[in-house]
């Protein structure tokens, strides 16, 4: 069987879209046609030639327009130059990244490793007749990478144990999948190992750190370039970009530092939460609500060191079952050194 | 029956027009973004797509009368917000094809669980390929667009979208002829034996 047959079967039998999905959409849909028809919307003939969609579709108009500058050099963009974080981020910003200098990194000798765990509860789902079933899982992941990256890394994944439910029928569901899963897991974590972090196929994917920029504007220029494209939006994305690679528990101090100075000349960036409290640490909340989403992406920090504990994603709309207010994603990052790396055969639950 | 560029031009001066190519396109849309990143994430990102559409719909190109490629275009650009759950979606295709050879009826287990552990390992697979070489590839498996569709959605060369779908469709070829790692001890590296 050649493997484009094979991939074909791969979740051949996805069901078709529910009822109530579909009459969600159109209504959505509606609403905007209605809105533009009421407007008396016409269409104005444009001499410019038709252009094919691009990736940035889906920014802003104006986002988009501040973005396609940005192409050319990372010191010629628009970072700093539109009001960025509110003033009450921004100090907090600039004195976690005075902190974190102060931080010593860890450091990894011949023979330890850097153990990052991280302590995640992501959004799950499941259908059943014309109903999404939605809950929370909780699950820990810590990755070994030893002495010399090019070395064996090992990861270690615990099953993802449910522990919030939007609705009874939920809770049901969830609780029959997680037998299944632990079933699966036969009562031990999942532990893969791989060389340069080749867990799966492809070695570990991070960022040249030593490369990028330490100047914030500068740096920010290179975050928008770099995330062209993705996302909701160029700022949203940025965020994102920032929070993502704070989470690998890696980035080098005046990295870090470079990285708080640029997330504060992020335009919609505030303090969230004074005191939130993200796997047991007590940190401040800064974030960036997307507005075609609602969702709330935030990062958080513990002011004393600098460091993120965190990341977030809260839901600032009543939708899908999920209330407003409500945290939809979370992950935790610790990062220490420790002398050994778990021993024994992998174990692969894929 | 007129063509989606007949509907997308109608649809300039009557906006309510537009609704034709949701009943023409929402399921299909949906079912591509589904086997990518799950229902839930299809619900929300199929409802988006058409949303974009209408509001862009003057920038529809009228050379092309399917907008199909157009549409799929603008959901795998939405889809790229949703990375990590797509993730977790394809490991819990892997998970649902080991729970098959588990279940497996009598008779045929062996030869079903070759062809479950050889799709098992697409799905991992297909989460190591970069975003770029995935999106060519399921827009061609699971969309059935041409190459010049894909190169329309993704608004890339038509020779970007070949070299991409021979390298990922490569990339696949090696895990369907691979064996699996599950029962693998890689043992301990001299590193980890000194710590």
């Amino acid at each position: 069987m050649d493997e484009l047959t094979l991939l074909r079967r791969l979740d051949a039998d996805t069901a078709a879209p529910t009822r109530a999905a579909l009459t969600d959409a159109f209504d959505a849909l509606d609403d905007r046609m209605t809105a533009a028809e009421q407007r008396g919307e016409k269409h104005v003939a444009k001499r410019r030639r038709a252009v094919h969609v691009r990736r940035t579709l889906v920014m802003t108009l104006a986002a988009a327009a501040v973005v396609v500058g940005l192409v050319m050099t990372d010191t010629i963009g628009v970072a700093g130059l539109r009001p960025g974080a509110s003033a009450e981020a921004a100090e907090l910003l600039d004195n976690a990244a005075v902190d974190t200098i102060r931080t010593a990194d860890p450091v990894v000798r011949p023979g330890q490793y850097l153990a990052i765990t991280t302590d995640h509860v992501n959004l799950n789902s499941d259908i059943s007749g014309d109903t999404q079933l939605r809950w929370l899982d909780r699950g820990t992941d810590t990755t070994y990478i030893p002495y010399d990256r090019h070395d064996e890394w090992s990861l270690v994944r615990s099953p993802e144990e449910p522990v919030d439910y939007f609705s009874p029928a939920a809770k049901t569901r969830a609780l029959l999948q997680y037998a299944s899963t632990r079933a699966l897991y036969d009562g031990k974590n999942e532990l893969i190992r791989g060389r340069d972090g080749n867990f799966y196929g492809t070695p570990a994917d991070e960022a040249d750190f030593a490369a990028l920029p330490r100047d914030a504007r500068v740096l920010l220029n290179r975050i928008y370039r770099t995330t062209l494209g993705q996302g909701q939006s160029p700022d949203g994305e940025a965020l994102e970009w920032i929070a993502g690679q704070l989470r690998t528990g890696i980035v080098p101090a005046d990295l870090r530092a470079a990285m708080y100075r640029a997330a504060a000349l992020i335009p919609g960036v505030t303090v969230t939460e004074k005191e939130t409290v993200l796997d047991g640490r007590t940190g401040v909340a800064i974030g960036r609500v997307e507005p075609a989403t609602g969702a709330r992406v935030e990062i958080v920090i513990e002011p004393q060191t600098g460091l993120m504990i965190g990341e977030r994603r809260v839901a600032t709309r009543t939708g899908y079952g999920i209330p407003a207010g409500k945290v939809t994603e979370s992950s935790a990052v610790t990062v220490k050194v420790v002398g050994t790396a778990p021993t024994g055969p992998e174990h692969r639950v894929n | 029956m007129s063509t989606d560029s007949d509907v997308i031009t109608r649809s300039r001066d009557s906006p309510r027009a537009f609704g034709d190519l949701f009943h023409r396109h929402a399921a299909v849309v949906h079912r591509y973004i589904a086997r990518r990143a799950g229902t839930e994430v299809a619900d929300e990102v199929m409802s988006e797509t058409f949303l974009v559409a209408f509001e862009r719909r003057e920038r529809f190109d009228h050379t092309y009368t399917d907008a199909r490629p157009w549409l799929y275009g603008i959901a795998t650009t939405l889809l790229a917000a949703h990375r990590r759950r797509e993730a977790r979606h394809l490991n819990a295709l892997a998970r649902a094809a080991e729970r098959e050879d588990d279940d497996g009826g009598l008779g045929r287990v062996a030869a079903r669980a070759d062809a479950t552990a050889d799709v098992r390992r697409i799905a991992v697979r297909i989460r190591a390929l970069s975003e770029g070489d995935r999106d060519v590839l399921l827009l061609h498996a699971w969309a059935d667009l041409t190459n010049e569709q894909i190169a329309t959605a993704l608004n890339i060369p038509v020779g970007t979208v070949r070299s991409r779908l021979s390298r990922a469709r490569k990339t696949l070829r090696q895990s369907a002829a691979g064996t699996t790692s599950k029962e693998t001890d890689h043992g301990r590296t001299d590193a980890a034996a000194t710590a």
